[in-house]
């Protein structure tokens, strides 16, 4: 681990552990915290990603990360209260538990993208395999490319902006939240139904792109939502 | 399984192991469990836990009293952590309730948060229920075997297991709760993901009276297949097991078994004197849930009656030569 300056962090994932890492990083939080009750800004670049599992997992309150390279699976799994930039692909389960702040990946996106996720963004600039936002609780999720089967699979709050297609089975078990599509779907399932865009529907979507950095205007999209909500 | 395992009579050690207890060096107390905090085990200061904390919709000051008397016992006990106390003179509940031996619970739909991890001894992953429904506790399906909802395939148990050790930082042992359905293939399946103890459900208690409890699978068969499934695997997997065990010499016997610990949730709603059982049709009964001095009189009997237990406890192991 090289300190570069005063809070940026540097980490090379070839000589050291996911764990070790959120250790190191967990201690300079608690110092810093100590010497100063307001946490400045600390920033974090990784190297070495070479597609590990796990990397992230449980950052919080870092404000701004860079990721070189791909990463496996689990990828900045509970992450909270900052920013984080992936220069590359991420594996299953990416964002797991997210609860706030921002993660945006450059590449495409594995299985089970945002799952659990109770709150923040995760923008995928290229395509997101099956289960994306499964069990969503609260976060938005916005995927330039497309999605494959079962998008938003027991989505329960939260938002799936997808500009591409979707695959099948798009909205099984979903009870809540908003899936906005651009293109087409393999098949809908019957816990989702098309309803018609509204001006905060595309306010919304406007507002979620602003913020993924993707050009694409609200009005293009449809909406669909749970048959279930409310029961 | 050998014979003379089986549930019904207590299992003695042979005369040559009874070594004078004065020579053994690690003999502290009666009921202690020989494991480490590792990945390997989880340290328990008595092999007994309490499911109530979790399970039972338990009042802030009847938690609070009742933690206060685990903890003078080392009991472990299920939840989240309470919210700090406020130094209030007059409330008379006793004890300290700085070393507790919390296992944090993690259900099956709830996102992973870091901080429900703090101060926990463990976390138990509860692999029961249905996700996103809010089912009475009373229900049977509320306890229904699950995997967590974004599960779709058995290798993803194991990385699920990893990424809550990374998150703990690889100090706290991560188990699973689960209830006896196939319990041979559940256990090997969920040993082989790496959670390094397992609950096994067999009644589940859901209040302090006595009613309210659940019986969800036989003892004898639950605990024969799963001492054959952790000894089949090769590890050294702890068991612990909520039965409705309501005396010392049961959960000895359980303990004999292959548990590495048991629940006491059976013992308090038994041990609950009657008259504050069923003290609810009064105008006194339902001002006392409101005044924090009365609950806690009402609670004055869980002490004694655990220590009653615990001396139960040491006396079996005594008998039967483990102590």
């Amino acid at each position: 681990m090289e300190n570069l300056s005063a809070f940026t962090l540097d980490f090379n994932l070839d000589l050291v552990a996911p764990a070790e890492m959120l250790t190191a990083i967990r201690l300079h939080l608690a110092k810093i915290a100590q010497e100063d009750s307001t946490v400045p800004p600390l920033s974090i670049k990784i190297a070495g990603a070479n597609n590990h599992d796990f990397i992230g997992a449980g950052i919080r309150d870092v404000s701004e990360i860079a990721i070189l390279g791909s990463i496996g699976d689990f990828g900045l799994c509970s992450f909270g209260d900052g920013q984080c930039h992936v220069d590359g692909n991420v594996g299953d389960f990416f964002g797991h538990s997210i609860a706030s702040g921002v993660l945006v990946v450059n590449g495409n996106a594995g299985n089970a993208v945002g799952a659990l996720g109770a709150g923040g963004l995760i923008a995928i600039y290229g395509n997101s395999g099956d289960r994306t936002a499964v069990g969503m609780q609260g976060s938005d999720v916005v995927v330039r490319g497309s999605v494959a089967n079962y998008a938003g699979f027991g989505m329960q709050s939260g938002t799936l902006v997808v500009t591409g297609s979707a695959g099948l089975h798009m909205g099984h078990g979903m009870r809540g939240g908003t899936i906005y599509l651009r293109g087409d779907a393999g098949s809908i399932s019957p816990d989702i139904e098309e309803q018609r865009l509204r001006e905060p529907d595309r306010l919304k979507i406007g507002l979620m792109m602003l913020k993924s950095n993707i050009a694409a205007a609200g009005k293009e999209f449809r909406v669909f939502r749970s048959t279930h909500a409310g029961e | 399984m050998p014979e003379e395992l089986k549930l019904g009579s207590l299992r003695c050690e042979p005369l040559l192991a009874r070594i004078d207890p004065l020579m053994r060096s690690e003999a502290e107390i009666a009921c202690k469990i020989p494991t480490s905090k590792n990945r390997d085990g989880l340290l328990l200061e008595a092999p007994l836990f309490t499911r109530l904390t979790s399970d039972a919709n338990l009042s802030l000051v009847t938690k609070r009293h009742l933690l206060s008397e685990l903890d003078r016992f080392g009991i472990a006990w299920l939840g989240d952590a309470l919210p700090p106390v406020e130094r209030n003179p007059k409330e008379s509940v006793p004890g300290s309730l700085e070393r507790l031996k919390r296992i944090a619970v993690l259900q099956l739909d709830q996102p992973i948060d870091v901080e429900s991890f703090q101060g926990a001894e463990a976390i138990e992953l509860q692999l029961i229920g249905r996700p996103f429904q809010v089912l009475a506790n009373s229900r049977r399906s509320r306890w229904t075997p699950g995997l967590p909802v974004e599960i779709n395939d058995f290798e993803q148990v194991a990385k699920r297991v990893e990424v809550l050790r990374v998150l703990s930082e690889g100090k706290c042992p991560i188990g699973a709760a689960v209830a006896p359905g196939a319990v041979y293939e559940d256990l090997r399946f969920l040993i082989d993901s790496g959670f390094d103890f397992l609950t096994l459900l067999v009644d589940v208690q859901f209040g302090m009276a006595m009613g309210s409890s659940l019986q969800l699978a036989s003892l004898d068969s639950t605990m024969e297949h799963s001492a054959k499934a952790v000894h089949d695997s090769g590890t050294k997997t702890k068991l612990l097991v909520s039965a409705n065990l309501l005396d010392g010499v049961s959960m000895f016997r359980c303990l004999q078994l292959g548990a590495s610990a048991v629940s006491i949730d059976g013992f308090l709603a038994q041990a609950k004197p009657q008259e504050v059982a069923t003290a609810k049709d009064t105008f006194g009964s339902v001002l006392s849930s409101y005044a924090p001095a009365v609950a806690v009189s009402t609670m004055a009997w869980v002490g004694p009656a655990i220590e009653g237990l615990v001396e139960e406890l040491r006396d079996c192991a005594e008998y039967s030569g483990e102590s």
